[in-house]
């Protein structure tokens, strides 16, 4: 079967930039834009590990954080696909979700209480399984395709993304709505605490003294529909294609040369039927961990030698947003580029000799051309993704 | 249509007759049969994710490795155990109950994918990776995205897997997959290998049909062979006595009924072991077919034996 586009029809985001990929990318634009203090539940880790936690919309006690999160996203994407819940379009409508967290938030509260109440006690976890989520989103908004939910870390929903462009590659599905949503969790603050992976000055992608993550929250959403004829003219960014590899090197770590990195950067170009000097920008996965900036810049000069598209992290303004960094980076990243600019790589400010690569430090301008997408995660898994994207102007 | 390249079903037993539940024996000595090198630092469910994989793989007539192989693990609840042990230092170290940090051992055996990364490791699979958990269809949900990624040609083959490990806290399974609490919970780790071509049979389908069943019946109806055996695999939500048996019933051509969960116990992905284990030496050819019902609908899976795997 060939490679297709297919048409992003809507987008949606809920991050800690705020409501909406435009108001990312106004974030995304501002010269110094960072992390704050984490207040969405109390640990003494609060006081020294900043993160990019949602403010807005304000989640009600009673609702599920990632349920709640991923409507507003949601709500955005068909609005913007001109879609309604239950339309006769949804309820043919296919669903993927990624999600590292799915009721994670809410199993973690109800233990808290159990340990406030009863002492040291095991933890029992009877919230329902990761794709209830999925379900319960189906089922508010009429979908009656298949329903899937990817929990593969960091690259969940971007793989979520690759199904869905192969449901429509492959009719079956005509439509089909991605998500990605996470929250912040305990257990991710003091996993990736026990790794030493937390930066305490926030993340620094590709700098020399970078030290760890900065983790987040958001939920993202996108609408995507067969498109034309490859070659055919549209007004509406195209999601071109992308891979899927696993660099099994280490279970935290990719291959430090960078050629898993290259492999799936690669690959995801020849789905997509690009060439790589086609490449007029690069969404870096960027964490800002020693390890993954090292293999991933290493695997930037692999592939295109001295002539590196302008590259850049958005992480230190939208945090690592975990299983929801696919489709919540794909739309703030969108964002900018409508706004007619790819953004700088916050937190940078001096070059790693050990990299070699230097992201953008202040924004570019962006004229329309084809992009790519990084994500690498935990256990090897790296995703690459392709969006042909319009002049700005003329997608919305 | 997908071939079935291998597959391999490791099956649990009851420790003795008044043990309700089902559990897979002695995983050292398996790992000592099976694998290389065993793993270290893992959880239950990465091991036996790893046996059930490797042995499918070695099953295979040549056994294919690199980037056009893709690995889809099915996995309704994943590895809880190793998550249980880091929600509780976290929430510990977080609430003041506990000084810090948590292990990180631990952590890195916790992530959802980890039981794939030591699959890939082991197998020399370096296409795709993925864990489905969609709930009691986790093992359709894997199994529907790998044929979907071979009918694109963005993969040639795929080792998919239905993995769950046995709860000691039956309550955390049956509050979480809303099951019946009075149900024999099991494990198990069924595991596929799907190409283009394969010549223990085909995967036939992953769909779902409306819970009348006319569509289902139709569908079987039509792909069904003159004189071929129909076995039907009645999973979750499904009774073996279920009137679908009878709709199915023609003359002199009824469908046999094998009641694999009184072998397994249930649990998410029990589907797998059904499925893989319609390749086992002992079975016959025919068109077997997986159904489960849940939210007013069927969920099914199809695979034809070969006559001569």
């Amino acid at each position: 079967m060939t490679a297709a586009p297919v048409r992003i029809a809507g987008l949606g985001l809920v991050s800690a930039a705020g409501i909406g990929r435009d108001a990312a990318a106004l974030a995304l634009a501002a010269p110094h834009a960072g992390p704050g203090r984490l207040t969405a539940f109390d640990t003494p880790l609060a006081e020294r590990i900043p993160v990019s936690q949602i403010v807005r919309p304000q989640v009600p006690d009673e609702q599920r954080r990632n349920d709640h999160l991923a409507m507003a996203a949601v709500s955005q994407a068909l609005s913007e696909a001109g879609l309604n819940p239950g339309s006769p379009e949804l309820a043919r409508a296919a669903l993927v979700v990624g999600t590292i967290s799915g009721d994670a938030f809410e199993s973690e509260k109800r233990y808290r209480r159990e340990l406030a109440t009863h002492g040291r006690i095991p933890c029992l976890t009877v919230e329902p399984a990761p794709g209830r989520m999925a379900e319960r989103l189906a089922a508010t908004l009429g979908i009656g395709g298949p329903v899937l939910t990817v929990c593969s870390a960091c690259t969940s929903s971007a793989n979520a993304a690759l199904i869905a462009w192969q449901m429509l590659r492959a009719g079956r599905a005509p439509r089909v709505l991605v998500v990605g949503a996470d929250v912040l969790t305990a257990t991710l603050v003091h996993g990736f605490e026990s790794l030493m992976l937390l930066d305490g000055a926030g993340c620094r992608p590709f700098d020399q003294a970078r030290k760890g993550i900065q983790l987040g929250a958001a939920a993202g959403a996108v609408v995507l529909e067969p498109a034309g004829a490859p070659g055919t003219s549209t007004d509406r960014p195209l999601l071109l294609g992308g891979a899927a590899r696993c660099d099994p090197y280490h279970m935290t770590a990719s291959s430090p040369d960078g050629s898993g990195g290259e492999t799936v950067i690669r690959a995801a170009c020849a789905a997509a039927g690009v060439d790589p000097s086609g490449v007029v920008a690069i969404k870096a996965h960027g964490t800002g961990t020693p390890d993954n900036d090292q293999a991933e810049g290493r695997a930037l000069a692999r592939v295109w030698g001295d002539a590196i598209p302008p590259f850049t992290s958005l992480k230190r303004v939208l945090g690592h947003t975990m299983g929801a960094a696919g489709i919540a980076e794909l739309a703030a990243f969108l964002g900018c580029l409508e706004a007619g600019f790819v953004p700088a790589s916050q937190g940078f400010e001096t070059p790693d000799p050990e990299i070699g690569a230097i992201p953008l430090t202040r924004p570019a301008p962006f004229p329309g051309g084809t992009v790519l997408l990084n994500y690498f995660g935990f256990g090897g898994n790296s995703v690459s993704l392709l969006v042909q994207m319009p002049a700005p102007g003329g997608s919305r | 249509m997908t071939g079935i390249l291998s597959a391999f079903a490791l099956w649990p037993q009851r420790a003795s007759a008044s043990d309700p539940d089902f559990r897979i024996g002695d995983l050292a000595a398996l790992e000592a049969r099976v694998l290389t090198e065993r793993p270290r630092r893992v959880g239950r469910h990465a091991r036996l994710s790893l046996l059930g994989a490797v042995a499918c793989l070695r099953d295979a007539p040549s056994p294919p490795s690199g980037e056009r192989v893709g690995i889809y693990l099915g996995s309704a609840l994943g590895n809880t155990a190793q998550e249980h042990e880091v929600v509780e230092q976290a929430v510990a170290v977080a609430s003041g109950l506990a000084e810090g940090p948590a292990s990180p051992v631990h952590f890195a055996a916790s992530v959802s994918n980890s039981a794939t990364f030591h699959v890939s490791r082991a197998t020399g699979a370096l296409g795709p990776n993925l864990v489905v958990s969609q709930e009691m269809r986790s093992f359709e949900g894997a199994l529907a995205a790998a044929d979907l990624a071979i009918a694109c040609g963005d993969i040639d083959f795929a080792l998919v897997g239905g993995v769950d490990e046995h709860q000691s806290n039956r309550e955390t399974v049956w509050r979480r997959l809303e099951l019946d609490p009075t149900l024999p919970l099991g494990e198990g780790s069924g595991w596929l290998l799907l190409g283009r071509q394969g010549p223990r049979g085909d995967l036939v389908w992953v769909d779902s049909f409306p819970e009348t069943g006319d569509a289902l019946v139709a569908r079987i109806r039509h792909v069904l062979g003159p004189e071929e055996p129909l076995v039907l695999l009645p999973g979750p939500g499904v009774d073996p006595l279920d009137p679908l048996a009878s709709a199915l019933t023609t003359p002199g051509h009824a469908p046999r009924i094998q009641d694999y969960r009184s072998r397994c116990g249930t649990f998410g992905t029990a589907a797998a072991l059904a499925i893989a284990g319609v390749f086992a030496p002992e079975a016959t050819p025919g068109l077997y077919v997986h159904l489960a019902r849940s939210h007013g609908t069927l969920w099914t899976a199809a695979v034809r034996r070969s006559p001569n795997p």
